[in-house]
């Protein structure tokens, strides 16, 4: 792998994950995180629409002018998102079924506006597509964790759900590990997967020195991060 | 930069944004125009796989996906054109049962598309399942059949002038249960099952003598 790509892997996975370090797209990360295969829908739908428009966005950087890209880049991402729901529709209906109804939720994803604007518009489509996977995947990680995590406080289960995504066989995978009286609300309530999110981005920090000691890629290049300010960050 | 500048440069970021607006948007106005048809007969598959699953088959003897109605657009329904409404007789050609396709267009996200089972009395819900929606994920889609059995419920309720209190969700004293953390979802779907039963029983006459509509122009039923 060449240095340019372990860096994007490495910011994408850890360094400068979606979720956990650039806190972007929160709105659909914490409502839709209730199971794991919840989060592993969303994040599967949130990979493909990431790299189809870090790729749609980079072969467009040189027609935009700079002052008006961000309007382009949200006609372009929408237009992306709308054929993608349209042509799921039509010919893999069963699949939108099942991920269709977290297509929506993406549009309003912060991750994909703020890797065209800080990532595509500079970069060739390769390399775009690439950090659009990464990224999609360092979100899809969250996702799946924290649907883990408050699947398994709050119902005592872990997949299920897991035949709708996958099929009948996956029926093998959804286990209950154990059983309450009375399901625990909060995890799985609005405030549990911002407590659980807290826990994450906390368990990320400790960890991050031992990591950036043995994974960070040497050669430091200087990445712009896609840190959004406040008045920008819509949900 | 002089203001002539400046007005020149505006002009040509105009022009290309308007281009990109053009391209946008025939893009997808060219993808909708490509995928409409099949997206259709998709919705039109899956419908026919649940009209059997929301009425009593033992009270049918013909082939009742080739026997509906247009429902004329009402408030009752959603508003909607196209609905249809499919007819099961029995021996003696008497309406038995009655698949009505419907909207609640007060869901959380849009409308929730879905069907509705009756028996001969048009009082007794025999099913309801819904065909298309857009709920959040893990909270208002359990009423897909596939993530929880809450809309079996249903099943066996009746529908009469007088328990319009009951067609509502518990905390409003209504009989159904809400879903922790949605409640709009299934009460947009509850009521909007009733005041499709009570327009069913308003109209009567109409579902038992409309013309039918689909004797053989499906493909895939």
């Amino acid at each position: 792998m060449s240095p340019e790509y372990k860096d994007l892997t490495w910011q994408g996975l850890w360094n400068n994950n979606p979720a956990l370090v650039q806190l972007l797209g929160l709105c659909p990360l914490l409502a839709v995180t209730t199971t794991a295969i919840n989060g592993l829908g969303l994040g599967i739908a949130t990979l493909l629409v990431l790299m189809g428009s870090n790729m749609t966005v980079s072969l467009v950087r040189t027609l935009v002018p700079n002052e008006i890209r961000i309007p382009i880049f949200v006609m372009v991402i929408a237009a992306f998102v709308t054929v993608v729901q349209l042509l799921m529709n039509a010919f893999t209906y069963d699949l939108y079924l099942t991920l269709g109804i977290f297509i929506p939720l993406i549009v309003t994803n912060c991750a994909i506006i703020g890797r065209a604007e800080a990532f595509a518009s500079k970069n060739p489509v390769q390399a775009s597509a690439y950090d659009g996977f990464i990224m999609g995947l360092g979100f899809a990680l969250v996702l799946v964790l924290l649907g883990a995590l408050r699947e398994l406080l709050g119902n005592g289960t872990l997949f299920n759900g897991a035949h709708l995504l996958f099929g009948d066989w996956a029926y093998a995978i959804e286990i209950q590990v154990f059983t309450f009286e009375q399901s625990f609300l909060l995890a799985i309530l609005p405030p549990g997967a911002f407590i659980g999110m807290g826990l994450i981005i906390a368990l990320k920090n400790i960890l991050h020195p031992k990591l950036e000691a043995k994974f960070a890629p040497k050669t430091q290049k200087v990445v712009e991060r896609a840190r959004v300010t406040l008045e920008e960050n819509a949900p | 930069m002089k203001l002539s500048e400046t007005f020149v440069s505006s002009r040509r970021n105009a022009a290309i944004l308007g281009a990109f607006a053009i391209v946008t948007t025939l893009a997808i106005v060219l993808t909708f125009a490509l995928t409409e048809q099949r997206i259709e007969q998709q919705k039109q598959a899956k419908l026919l796989e649940v009209i059997f699953e929301v009425v009593e088959a033992d009270m049918i003897s013909n082939a009742m996906q080739h026997n509906c109605m247009v429902l004329p657009t009402a408030a009752a329904t959603g508003n909607k054109t196209g609905l249809k409404a499919y007819r099961g007789l029995n021996a003696q050609q008497q309406l038995t049962a009655l698949a009505v396709q419907s909207v609640a267009p007060n869901g959380y996200s849009g409308d929730i598309r879905f069907l509705v089972g009756l028996a001969q009395d048009l009082k007794t819900v025999t099913g309801v399942r819904v065909l298309e929606h857009q709920e959040t994920p893990g909270l208002g889609d359990k009423i897909d059949v596939r993530i929880s059995d809450w809309i079996l419920d249903f099943a066996g309720q009746s529908v009469t002038p007088d328990n319009q209190m009951m067609w509502t969700v518990r905390k409003e004293g209504g009989q159904f249960d809400a879903f922790t953390g949605a409640t709009i979802t299934p009460r947009a779907l509850t009521q909007a099952i009733y005041r499709t039963v009570r327009y069913v029983q308003a109209e009567a006459e109409l579902f038992r003598s409309a013309p039918n509509t689909c004797n053989s122009q499906e493909p895939n039923a």
